[in-house]
């Protein structure tokens, strides 16, 4: 990491949350979980209201040019803060590894996104790698299965802080799926573009994560978290999924994704 | 081999369907993925060997002409002629030219993904050539008449019964009561090709590599029938493509320490032969005639592009083995030579855009490909270039350009954005019950095979603007 | 088309793809160079425990059987008392010049020629044998054809121990001081198997289907 840990800095750096148009369209607790956490170890949290989309629907399609003129919105968007981070590994890695693509003509811009990449991190990763952040001490009986999201580990190296976070929730054991460096057939476009391999894919995932026998299922991006919890409740499988902020703000209570709330 | 990847879809659907695939796909997922992080599990070296890899492949195509031409310079001089293909068309006839020019009647063949590629089999029998393929894979596809459905492992969408059925059909000469465990079919086989190796005029074989130095070609097998391919028959043919060409022996050992590891897990394929030229008087029996037929198709051309990363690609079939795609719908849905995420890449800069254009969006871009390619292959950087430009040559549908399209709107208004997102989260939220949605309009696609999560009912940016903190 | 116009097309193509033309002299010497410099790329870690012991393990590994002789004088014994084990016929075929000193004994009758179809044991000797990986280095010669190798049931390889190298890249030197060359070098790495039915894997696909190597002290 560049950045020097924020600790023994002065003044509270301003952070962005960029809440992800999955987080604010179905699930908000995510993003408020995510703001508290942030807060708690010690940032000032901003939530820009110019924010959309990270432009990867466009990008993955092939629309460089779509995906370049969000880019330059999202890039004006959070030039200004100390950092921008994400609920998601793969919004994040969508700024952090591909945005610099986007611009490899244009100097200026190349600069601009380049210096976005380098303060954007991903939820967990800010939170341990930057924050140093210790989870106040709390407790949830429960045993569970974490699914890795694909961009967040191949492309952000996200594997050990959600789980060195977990840990420090007492009575939580985490366990680890069979194959879980697997995708869950999520892949954006990719589930309603080729919806029948999608669901095999899917149909693996939800077998290797029940196998497990945990209460829980949690992971760091939402769009792998809708997909495993919309195959759990068609096949009438109750089994809660939360994103990992919410476990981490301690809201296992609640209604989970996809539950209904009473 | 003729190309069906334009019925991706369809193809992919109907794998999905066949119940004989999924319980062999099953066995590549528990085989091939297991045996290659053990085997590089116990190789501190991997990291520095792939670097090295990626390397000297990458040394190798930026000197192309000077390798080949050297290359050439040293099988020439060992006795060994080389011919040289631009096209599919020039391959097979060069091929069938050298096999009739030597008066032949039998051909025997060890696995070449290039000669699948220029669909060599076909030319050759139609100009009546008895044409065996003898790796025991490529043998049961043969017998299929199907194409191969993995780099590595042709026959591995085949099930223990079905090749006992091809068998039955085919080995009827054979009588008496066979044996149709495993341990028996390949013993049969065995049995069967032996006399075709005793009996054949020429011999055709791949080659994984060619030396630039020695003016040798470098043969992986695990069976040894590539070394019988090369060894008896009186005339043996090397089909190879251009980007085989290394520089030398110690850029070898480096290749051949990832190559198997990758493929199999094995610290080395069983059979690694160096050959050089045809066997000379003093050199003892071995066929009196080698040629060389180095093919281009387009590869030339694909050096000067954004897709020469491709080109380093050593056919190992690591990114078959662990793309969830490839593993669940198998090699055959991709409709050409070349399955999985290098097919998705190869095919539609060989057939084109227009046939393959589904190949690189079939792709959730895991990375995984990518993580385990030994010659670090950017594969999801490159499907996604192919996505760029189908886009661009609009070849994919309209339905899916004009959603993106709207959506690419939206996004960029985020006033308009906040108000559709608002709007659609709260209806969402009052139909549903339960907590999901079992349909809903333009979602038909998700919900046909899973649940769509409820909206919490309202956006979470305009809830923080308000305020809210929970 | 022609061969030759083949040949000048495609190498044009590569070169307008590489934008420039045939490689100035400077640029083919320093090519050259790099492909003369004969070193390995990577000194591979080595295990714990002799080259022996080493060759062994990873000869094992792989699925072939490895046996101590002490001496070249025990090795007709050593052959007699494995085909006895297998209750095979005390007969062997022994291809290539190099094995000239095996001789017959009581116990198993020696046939000096080149090994082919129909035999069920070949004895060769090597060029040499790797332990970084368990493989065997074994040239075509006129004695010794590569169709020796591959067509009787099964190989005895004997290996004598100054012929062990840890690292492949330590045996090239051997293939680049042989005189006229070899046609064939094989790099043999267990006994011939496949897998190519429901990933079982089956040893003795078209080659030997079983492989025993017996070093000698």
């Amino acid at each position: 990491m560049q950045q020097p840990s924020i600790e023994g800095q002065s003044t509270q750096p301003r952070v962005a949350l960029f809440a992800t148009c999955l987080v604010d369209f179905f699930r908000p607790a995510v993003g408020f979980a995510s703001a508290r956490l942030l807060e708690a170890a010690g940032c000032r949290v901003e939530v820009p209201d110019g924010q959309t989309c990270c432009g990867q629907p466009a990008f993955n399609s092939g629309d460089d040019a779509s995906a370049r003129a969000i880019a330059r919105q999202v890039i004006a968007l959070f030039a200004s803060y100390d950092y921008v981070v994400a609920p998601s590994g793969s919004c994040a890695g969508m700024i952090k590894c591909h945005y610099p693509k986007l611009f490899s003509d244009d100097l200026d811009m190349l600069e601009q996104a380049r210096q976005l990449a380098e303060k954007t991190f991903e939820l967990t990763q800010f939170l341990v790698d930057i924050c140093s952040y210790q989870l106040p001490s709390q407790q949830l009986q429960a045993t569970l299965a974490y699914h890795d999201s694909c961009s967040g580990v191949r492309e952000m190296g996200i594997y050990e802080q959600p789980r060195s976070l977990l840990t420090a929730i007492s009575g939580l054991t985490l366990t680890t799926p069979k194959e879980a460096d697997s995708c869950c057939g999520f892949g954006g476009t990719f589930c309603v573009k080729y919806p029948a391999i999608s669901a095999r894919l899917l149909k693996n995932k939800q077998t290797a994560l029940t196998d497990t026998d945990a209460d829980l299922i949690s992971g760091g991006d939402l769009g792998c978290l809708l997909n495993i919890a919309g195959g759990l409740r068609r096949a009438g499988d109750k089994t809660k999924v939360y994103h990992v902020a919410e476990l981490l703000d301690g809201c296992a209570g609640q209604a989970g994704i996809g539950e209904d709330k009473g | 081999m003729k190309s069906s990847a334009r019925d991706f879809s369809d193809n992919a659907e109907k794998a999905l369907l066949n119940p004989d695939l999924r319980r062999a796909l099953a066995q590549v997922r528990e085989g091939f993925v297991v045996k290659r992080a053990k085997a590089f599990a116990e190789l501190p070296e991997f990291a520095a060997l792939r670097r090295l890899g990626h390397e000297i492949k990458q040394h190798s195509l930026e000197h192309l002409d000077y390798y080949l031409e050297r290359y050439e310079r040293q099988v020439i001089a060992a006795g060994g002629q080389v011919h040289w293909a631009q096209t599919p068309q020039q391959a097979r006839d060069i091929v069938v030219k050298i096999c009739r020019d030597s008066a032949a009647q039998r051909v025997i063949k060890g696995k070449s993904m290039v000669s699948e590629e220029v669909a060599l089999n076909e030319a050759l029998e139609a100009a009546d050539f008895e044409v065996t393929e003898t790796d025991l894979g490529e043998y049961i596809i043969q017998l299929a008449k199907e194409p191969p459905s993995h780099i590595i492992a042709p026959a591995v969408h085949k099930t223990r019964e079905q090749v006992n059925a091809l068998f039955r059909d085919h080995h009827k000469n054979l009588g008496g009561k066979r044996d149709a465990s495993v341990a028996g079919l390949v013993n049969e086989a065995r049995q069967v090709l032996r006399q075709a190796f005793l009996k054949a005029d020429v011999g055709i074989t791949g080659a994984n590599f060619l030396i630039a130095e020695t003016g040798a070609h470098v043969l992986v097998t695990n069976e040894g029938n590539g070394d019988l391919c090369s060894s008896l028959p009186r005339v043996h043919i090397v089909t190879a493509s251009i980007e085989k060409v290394i520089p030398n022996l110690e850029d070898l050992s480096v290749l051949l320490r990832l190559l198997a590891r990758s493929a199999t897990g094995q610290p080395l394929s069983v059979y690694t032969t160096l050959y050089n030229g045809p066997a000379k008087a003093e050199q003892g029996a071995g066929p009196k005639e080698y040629h060389v037929v180095l093919v281009d198709h387009g590869r030339s051309t694909l050096l000067g592009t954004e897709f020469r990363e491709a080109l380093r690609c050593i056919r190992c079939g690591a990114c078959l083995n662990h793309c969830p795609v490839y593993t669940a719908i198998g090699g055959h849905a991709y409709g050409w030579v070349y399955p999985g995420p290098i097919g998705a890449v190869l095919s539609p800069l060989m057939l084109g855009m227009q046939e393959a254009h589904d190949l690189p969006h079939a792709c959730t871009l895991n990375g995984h490909c990518q993580q385990v390619c030994p010659m670090e292959i950017p594969l999801p950087s490159l499907l996604r270039r192919l996505r760029q430009r189908g886009f661009s040559d609009r070849v994919d549908g309209r339905r899916s350009r004009w959603a993106l399209q709207v959506w690419v709107i939206l996004a960029r208004h985020p006033a308009l954005y906040r108000f559709i997102n608002d709007v659609g989260a709260w209806m969402m939220g009052k139909v549903a019950r339960g907590g999901v949605l079992h349909r809903w309009p333009m979602a038909g696609a998700w919900t046909r095979y899973r649940d769509l999560p409820t909206p919490e009912g309202s956006g979470f940016i305009s809830a923080w603007k308000r305020g809210d903190r929970s | 088309m022609n061969n030759a116009s083949s040949r000048q097309a495609i190498l044009n193509q590569i070169r307008r793809s590489l934008c420039r033309g045939p490689l100035p002299s400077a640029m083919v010497a320093g090519l050259e160079s790099r492909l003369h410099q004969y070193r390995p790329h990577l000194q591979m870690q080595r295990g714990q425990g002799t080259l022996a012991e080493l060759f062994v393990r990873n000869a094992t590994v792989v699925g072939a059987s490895v046996e101590m002789a002490a001496s070249t004088a025990s090795v007709s014994t050593v052959i007699s008392a494995y085909l006895l084990a297998r209750q095979w016929p005390a007969k062997v075929i022994v291809s290539g010049a190099d094995l000239d000193w095996i001789t017959g004994c009581t116990t198993l009758e020696v046939e000096k020629r080149i090994a082919g179809h129909g035999d069920h044991v070949v004895v060769t000797g090597v060029l040499a044998a790797i332990a970084e990986t368990g493989t065997l280095v074994i040239p075509g010669s006129r004695e010794r054809p590569s169709a020796a190798l591959f067509l009787p049931e099964h190989h005895i390889a004997v290996v004598r121990s100054e012929q062990l190298f840890y690292q492949q890249e330590e045996v090239w030197p051997l293939l680049r001081a042989a005189d006229d060359g070899f046609r064939a070098v094989h790099l043999i790495t267990g006994p011939s198997k496949t897998a190519d039915i429901e990933q079982t894997l089956q040893q003795g696909a078209h080659g030997p289907r079983s492989l025993h190597i017996i070093l000698v002290a």
